[in-house]
Formats: C-alpha cells, sequence, structure tokens
C-alpha cells in the first residue's frame, strides 16, 4: 500500500475546537490519528470535525471516529462531524454508527477462583454421568455383539487390529525391553545387598506378568491408539459423517466404537505376551552381563516364580485395560463440537482419561485378585 | 503492464503435481472492478483463484500484482503483497476455538500496531457492516452457514484490503441471503473501489455483480471467454459459455 498523509489544522471556536481533517484515514494513518485527535479533547468542551479534506477513509478510518466520539463522551466532551466529504459520506452511511457506540465490554470476562472451582466440579460431574451412560451403552453393545456375533463388523475390526496390535508392536517390545533392563538394574542394586542375586528373575518376572507389563502396556495404548481413535471419531464429528451414519440408520456406537473396541480387547493380551517375553530378554541379558545368574538359572527361576493364574490375571487385566481405553477415547471423540481445536481438546482428554482409567482399574483389580482384608 | 490494471496473469499454467489444470491464461484485472472466474463444476476455477493470491505456485507462466510477478518474488515479498489482499474461503474457514470478534481482530493484531481499543472498535465495525453486530462473541459453531460467509467476509475485510477474492460465495445461501451478499460486494466495491475477484457458477450473482467475466472451459483446460455477462449471454458463437450462460442442459 502506498504512503498515506494525513493532516490536522485546528482552529477555535466559541464553544471548543474546530479540526479541519485533510489527506487518508486508513490502516496506515488510523493509530496516529486516534492519538492526535484524543488528545485535543478537553472535559466541557466540543470536538467538531471538518472531514471535508478527507480524500480516502476505510473501516479503520471509521473506527477512529467511532472510538473519538465514545472517548469525548467519557471524559464529558462535546463531538460532532460538522461537514464530511463525499467519500466521507459513504462509508459513515453505511451502517448506524451511534449503535456500535456503547461503552466497550470487557473483552474477556475472568471468572473469580470460586466460580472457576464451581465450573470445574459441574464440568466433572457431567463427565462422570457421561462416562457412566456411555459405560452402560458399550455393556449392552457388548452383550447384544455375544448373542449375535454375525451382526459385528468383522472387517472393521481385522483393519483396526492392524493398527491397533500388529503396528504397535515395535514400540511396545522396544519399550517393554527397556523395563526389563531397568527392572534388573533395580533388582541388582536393592537385592545384591542381601546376596540374594539369584532372586532378580523372580522380581522381574513377577512384576511384568501381574502389574508392569499390562500397565506400561496399557499406557502405549493409550497414547497411541487411544488418541488416534478419538482423533479419527472427533473429525468424523466435525465433518458431520457421524451425523451421516446416523441418517442412513446407522448406529455410531455399533458401527465405530464396538470395532476399535474388540480390536483393542484382542490386541492387548497379545502386545503383553509379546512385551513380556522380550523384557525377559532384555532382563537375561543384563543378568547375563552383570551377575552370576546363568541362563538355565534364570529360566527355571521364572518358571518357579510365575505361576498361571499370575499369568491369567495379567492377561485379564489387559483385556479390560484395552476394551476400556478403546470405549473412553471413542467417548471422547463423540463429544468433539465445533472445529480443529476441539478435536485437538479431546483427543488429549482421551489419552488422560484412558491412563486414569486404567490405573484406576487397576487399584480394583488388585483389590479384588489380593484382598489385602 | 496493462494500464489502471491491479492483477495481470501471463502465460499461466496450473494443475497438481503433473496433471494440467488449465493452460495458456492470459487476462489482466482492472483496479476497482469487480471481475468474476466462472466455469462448469470441477475446472478450475477455485484452483486459479488460489494461484492468484499466491496460495499455489504455477506450472508456468506469471501473476503479476500491482506490476511486481507474485511468482519471482520471494516469500517476505509475497507476504507482503497479501496484506493488501483478502481472501473468503468457501466454507469460511473461520478459526473455531476463536470467536467471531477474535477472529477479525487477529489480521489486524499481527500486521498494526493498534491499540486495543481501536483494534475492538474496528473488528466491531466490520462485523457491523455484515450485520453480524450482537455476535461478535459467538463462536463460528454456533451460527448459521449465511452468518459463517458474513463473518469470513468481515475478517477478509479486516485490514481494508485492496482486492477481495471470494470463492463460491453463494454457495449453500438462501436466496434472500445470497442477494443480500451480492449487495454488500456491490457497496464495498462502491464506496472502498476494493477490487473484487469472484469464483461463481451462481448466474443470478453473475449477472448482479459482474462487470467481467472470464469464463474457463474444462474440455479445452484454457479461458475461452472474457466480456460482460451480459455479451457472453448473448454470444452464439462460442457454444459452450452460450450453454452455460442460457442454463442449457447436457
Amino acid at each position: 500500500m502506498s504512503e498515506s498523509s494525513f493532516v490536522i489544522t485546528r482552529e477555535k471556536t466559541p464553544e471548543g475546537l474546530l479540526l479541519k481533517l485533510q489527506g487518508a484515514l486508513n490502516l496506515q494513518t488510523a493509530e496516529k490519528a486516534l492519538s492526535d485527535l484524543s488528545s485535543l479533547i478537553k472535559s466541557g468542551e466540543k470536538l467538531s470535525l471538518d472531514l471535508g479534506g478527507v480524500d480516502y477513509i476505510d473501516g479503520q478510518g471509521v473506527a477512529v471516529m467511532i472510538e473519538l466520539k465514545a472517548r469525548c463522551a467519557a471524559r464529558k466532551a462535546g463531538f460532532e462531524i460538522a461537514s464530511k466529504s463525499a467519500v466521507c459520506e459513504k462509508m459513515l452511511g453505511l451502517v448506524n454508527t451511534d449503535k456500535l457506540l456503547p461503552e466497550l465490554p470487557v473483552y474477556r470476562r475472568h471468572e473469580g477462583l470460586f466460580e472457576q472451582i464451581g465450573g470445574a466440579t459441574v464440568a466433572l460431574c457431567e463427565d462422570l454421568k457421561e462416562i457412566v451412560r456411555f459405560v452402560g451403552e458399550c455393556s449392552i453393545m457388548i452383550w447384544e455383539a455375544v448373542l449375535s456375533p454375525s451382526k459385528i463388523r468383522w472387517r472393521a475390526v481385522l483393519t483396526t487390529l492392524e493398527s491397533t496390535g500388529v503396528e504397535a508392536l515395535p514400540i511396545v517390545c522396544m519399550i517393554q525391553f527397556m523395563i526389563g533392563v531397568i527392572l534388573t538394574v533395580l533388582g541388582k542394586s536393592v537385592l545384591g545387598m542381601y546376596g540374594a542375586t539369584a532372586f532378580i528373575p523372580d522380581l522381574v518376572a513377577i512384576a511384568l506378568a501381574q502389574e508392569l507389563g499390562p500397565l506400561i502396556t496399557a499406557v502405549v495404548l493409550a497414547g497411541r491408539s487411544g488418541a488416534a481413535y478419538a482423533a479419527e471419531i472427533g473429525t468424523m464429528q466435525v465433518s458431520e459423517e457421524i451425523d451421516a451414519l446416523r441418517s442412513m440408520g446407522f448406529e455410531p456406537g455399533h458401527f465405530l466404537v464396538l470395532p476399535k473396541m474388540l480390536a483393542a480387547g484382542i490386541a492387548m493380551p497379545c502386545l503383553l505376551i509379546f512385551g513380556n517375553i522380550v523384557a525377559l530378554v532384555g532382563s537375561i541379558i543384563m543378568c547375563l552381563l552383570t551377575t552370576d545368574v546363568t541362563l538355565p538359572a534364570y529360566v527355571r527361576e521364572v518358571y518357579k516364580a510365575v505361576s498361571f493364574s499370575m499369568f491369567t490375571e495379567g492377561l485379564i487385566k489387559a483385556f479390560f485395560f484395552a476394551v476400556l481405553i478403546a470405549g473412553i477415547s471413542c467417548m471422547r471423540g463423540m463429544q468433539v463440537k465445533g472445529g480443529a481445536e476441539s478435536v485437538g481438546r479431546y483427543t488429549t482428554a482421551a489419552v488422560v482419561s484412558g491412563i486414569f482409567i486404567t490405573i484406576l482399574t487397576d487399584a480394583l483389580f488388585t483389590i479384588l485378585f489380593h484382598p489385602p482384608f | 503492464m496493462a494500464e489502471n490494471s491491479i492483477i495481470e496473469v501471463k502465460d499461466l499454467t496450473i494443475g497438481y503435481g503433473e496433471r494440467v489444470v488449465m493452460r495458456n491464461l492470459n487476462f489482466s484485472v482492472k483496479k476497482g472492478e469487480i471481475f468474476v472466474i466462472c466455469g462448469g463444476s470441477g475446472c478450475g476455477k477455485s484452483t486459479l483463484l488460489k494461484h492468484l493470491f499466491g496460495l499455489y505456485a504455477p506450472m508456468s507462466g506469471d501473476i503479476l500484482f500491482k506490476g511486481k510477478s507474485m511468482v519471482n518474488s520471494s516469500e517476505g515479498e509475497v507476504a507482503e503483497m497479501l496484506r493488501d489482499m483478502g481472501v473468503m474461503f468457501q466454507g469460511g474457514a473461520l478459526f473455531g476455538s476463536d470467536t467471531l470478534l477474535e477472529n477479525v481482530m487477529l489480521p489486524m493484531q499481527e500486521y498494526t500496531d493498534f491499540s486495543p481499543e481501536l483494534l475492538e472498535r474496528s473488528a466491531r465495525f466490520k462485523l457491523a457492516l455484515f450485520n453480524l453486530s450482537g455476535f461478535e462473541h459467538f463462536l463460528p459453531s454456533e451460527i448459521s452457514g449465511g452468518m459463517k460467509k458474513r463473518a469470513a467476509l468481515a475478517r477478509a475485510m479486516a485490514l481494508d484490503p485492496e482486492v477481495l477474492f471470494f470463492d463460491e460465495p453463494s454457495a449453500g445461501l438462501d436466496p434472500r441471503s445470497s442477494a443480500s451478499l451480492d449487495q454488500t460486494i456491490l457497496d464495498l466495491n462502491a464506496s472502498l473501489g476494493t477490487t473484487i475477484i469472484i469464483v461463481t457458477h451462481e448466474l443470478d450473482s453473475i449477472f448482479t455483480v459482474a462487470q467481467r467475466v472470464l469464463f474457463l472451459d474444462v474440455e479445452k483446460k484454457t479461458m475461452t471467454a472474457l466480456a460482460s455477462p451480459q455479451e457472453l449471454k448473448n454470444d452464439k458463437s462460442n457454444e459452450t459459455v452460450w450453454n452455460f450462460f442460457n442454463r442449457e442442459p447436457f
């Protein structure tokens, strides 16, 4: 845009000041014009503007006039536009500028502490209600699927199984390998103090089979597949694909959520088995390198330490974690409203809720399998 | 540069990857003109529009904005040129997490050193221009499709650009909303002298607002006519154009 010039000349009148404006009142000159004109406002005096010399005025120029009038009113000074050029007449006539005059409302309302706490509590209660409703819906859906498995969209289950299971295998194995190494190093430093390094395999195997294996795999599932489920369904929500499904008589829960829950429920125990084997490999390597434990001794100890019930406990946990993570992630996706920002927000919420529900369920299972009382 | 032209297109070939969408485009848009690009569905109207404001790089040829090449300019120079352009996308493309007021204020916040009061006054004025007073604090998801279009137009106008690009402004609007939008386009052009380039195939809008119309032929993959809408409607020498402007079925 070419450089614009803007000039103000003052003339004293009996009521106040007459300001003759000349040049262009636009994006380039607006801020300076407002600041110069505002400095001339005097309480109790009248500011008259002669816009006859203004040869160009755009939206910013009109905004200057509106703000100037508001400032005059605030300082109890008079304001009038004494004359206008043709361009000013046209621009100022586009809208009723008087309607835009009331004081600007507070641009962003700041909530007080109690309002924030109250709002968050209400939101939490609403969220819990939604989770309970969704769990109920999913339970009915699963029960109906058990009664008539032919109605399940098995092709969608297989596709999701590939992305949730097969494609997650490398990252799960890599993480579990490192967990095996870490547990071994920790076991050596603690058990070594008592000369009990021979029990490192017991520690690692029990921890992996019962707790860490399902937990770590669930966290990976929540972060990887849970986020993907929420983003996918959320985007479908934004682009009205969910509405389209409903309009065709499909139940989105049955169509989208059930295959994901089933796929996750199948994939997770498999991932757990593979992950635990790799974790044991990591532990064996570390043991052979840093302790006197031999390979036959390690295998013997693991065989002795891990019972069938421990193994199944881990698998049961893994199945429930997966179904819950998939379900809650899909629920978050369904909650998306609006646009891209909402998809991001609910995807994050899906991961957080997935991890939270995993740990909560783990605590319940631990109490159930090992009653403390 | 042709006299009084603000945009000049020279031997332009556009496409995606290896696929040519349009070739040998040569035309200029005059300062202060309402220029319509039309043609059948899928002919490349929106693609051409996106090339005109520098979103896509052409396969060959050049686009001059106020005499300066957009194709051979640096990113910084193109960004500078873009400050003189406003775009209204087909779906509005409003930022969903921002209110209408914030959407309109955004370009001003980025490109001007306006005080917060002036910023807000100006944004409110722009919204009022398009009958959106009272909806300043609504999110785009809370308003109708027609209002979204108007809000998008208010955002495109935020910096009072010299050239405004509209991609299918009337699409999805009821006849009265569409007519109001046409009137707004005429008012903007008359009061601010803004050059307006519109992609549309809505004949009513074309006849109401267009001063000149560029017709793109999907079969020939090039422009086949450039004249006033009335001239195109009456010109029987070009069958495709005549069929289009007289709503002849295939």
